[in-house]
């Protein structure tokens, strides 16, 4: 079996999500465009073209119970897509904000979403029956751009992580979509007042996911920096570590205790927790030795090649990695009970991987916990 | 992305004076080190506590001079002994001022040989936190 599988979809891709059965796959080709893909025999063909957003789409999330597409975009906007007729329909997110739409998360339940954005706070939106539209109320708090929401898996809790080095866990509690009748995890905090803030990172920090559990978060940040905030004790202990690659972009758990990290280096990376987390191993191996590295050799090689022969572009600039550009989103394709056996990623190479645990694992020698 | 001059940068560290006195006594002991032809042991003691939090550059110099005159001083065979000797939080205050000798733009040669055994040890996360980090030596 091999190991992955490369679909190029364009030239470069900013977002992807799948729908709930992974027959279709929705992307953004770095523009103002949605296309939504439907796998036909062994190829990808685009179905739909979604084009109400003016500027480039940032982000995409696709709800799996109730079908519903979510972008956002610099536009400042957020749609919601439902299926209708055979037609996506775009409903407007009224946002009231001065600054691009950054991310889109889906809550699990789905009866609301959180929306970052560059004017520095969170939009938690929320369904208002009698106007009919999607209305959101603002988390301030942020002293910068937010780069990434993700919601705790209780529906309620919300982590963020901000260009101001800090990641802020919220409250996202809203009556008018949760009702009365949950139960708070800290009480009655007000909204909009973070419950926890953390700042090991000194960078912006790119990315950051709660464990399936919801017991752990994870979070890293520009400066190579990875830490995980576990949040069995009150308040949280974190574990940082240093990390010798280049910065991570994205995060995702595929077990309680193995942590896939993708970003600058253009290779998933897998961080695993016995007794402390720790850089396991890189994912994606060349089958030729003398893969790591592999990279600046033979950017070394471009430029050896232009002083000793005057020769320009001629070497192979190929990378050793299924990706030949900075991967910038994960998101699970199969997953069982918070155990993701296959997962897949976009970059601004324009590919869609979808990535084989099991098979990783037994041609690389990899771990996983 | 918006006004990233209005982050902060976390308050913490130690009164100017501190810094000046802890300055000046690593600098008795790299001396000491560098005379007795022993610049190695030094290294650990002058890369401690680094100045990132005060905002007085004549305190960050004063360190920097002591630290790059004693990476100076290192014999090439050396070097990799003493790097490997290092834990990562020293790797990377190695690494920002083996930039900032580099910037300075003499000896760069001796720098170049310490960027090059550094990178080895440290990968490439430790060039990104010293051109990310808003903590300056």
């Amino acid at each position: 079996m091999s190991t992955h599988e490369i679909e190029h979809l364009a030239t470069c891709i900013t977002a992807h999500a799948w729908n709930a059965d992974r027959s279709r796959v929705a992307i953004c080709p770095n523009n103002n465009e949605v296309h939504v893909y439907a796998k036909q025999g062994t190829s990808f063909v685009c179905e739909h073209i979604l084009s109400e957003h003016d500027q480039v789409v940032t982000c995409i999330d696709w709800a799996p119970k109730t079908n519903r597409i979510l972008t956002s975009s610099q536009d400042r906007n957020a749609y919601v897509w439902t299926f209708k007729d055979g037609q996506w329909k775009p409903v407007l997110v009224l946002l009231r904000i001065n600054r691009a739409a950054t991310h889109v998360k889906w809550s699990p339940q789905e009866n609301k979403f959180a929306v970052a954005t560059g004017a520095k706070l969170v939009c938690i939106c929320f369904f208002e029956e009698e106007h009919d539209w999607w209305a959101s109320n603002h988390i301030k708090k942020h002293k910068s751009t937010v780069l990434k929401v993700d919601w705790h898996p209780n529906n309620l809790l919300l982590a963020t992580s901000s260009s101001d080095f800090k990641v802020r866990v919220f409250d996202a509690y809203i009556r008018k979509a949760d009702g009365r009748s949950v139960t708070r995890p800290y009480g009655e905090v007000p909204f909009g007042e973070p419950i926890f803030e953390f700042n090991e990172c000194s960078s912006w920090v790119h990315a950051l996911k709660w464990s399936p559990s919801g017991n752990s978060l994870a979070y890293s940040s520009h400066d190579s920096v990875f830490c995980v905030a576990d949040f069995s004790t009150n308040p949280p202990t974190v574990e940082k570590i240093k990390l010798r690659s280049l910065p991570l972009r994205d995060l995702l758990y595929i077990t309680e205790n193995s942590i896939v990290g993708v970003g600058y280096d253009c290779n998933p990376l897998l961080i695993t927790n016995s007794g402390g987390w720790k850089f396991s191993d890189e994912m994606d191996k060349a089958s030729t030795s003398g893969a790591a590295g592999a990279e600046a050799t033979s950017a070394r090689k471009l430029f050896q090649n232009k002083v000793d022969l005057g020769e320009s572009s001629k070497s192979d600039t190929k990378l050793s990695t299924a990706h030949q550009n900075c991967i910038s989103f994960i998101v699970p394709f199969k997953s069982v009970g918070g155990v993701v056996s296959d997962f897949s990623t976009s970059g601004l190479d324009g590919n869609v991987i979808i990535w084989h645990v099991k098979a990783l694992e037994a041609k690389n020698k990899l771990k996983v916990l | 992305m918006a006004d990233e001059d209005n982050v902060e940068v976390i308050a913490g560290g130690k009164s100017d004076a501190e810094y000046k006195s802890d300055i000046a006594n690593r600098e008795r002991e790299c001396t000491k080190a560098l005379n007795m032809g022993k610049p190695q042991d030094a290294l650990p003691i002058a890369l401690a506590d680094p100045p990132i939090y005060t905002k007085t550059q004549a305190i960050k110099d004063q360190n920097a001079t002591v630290v790059l005159s004693l990476l100076g001083g290192f014999k090439e065979k050396d070097i990799e002994a003493s790097v490997n000797g290092l834990n990562d939080d020293q790797l990377d205050v190695l690494m920002k001022y083996i930039y900032r000798g580099l910037a300075a733009g003499e000896n760069s040669a001796v720098f170049l040989k310490w960027h090059e055994v550094v990178l080895k040890k440290g990968g490439m996360g430790t060039i990104i936190r010293t051109i990310s980090e808003k903590k300056t030596v």
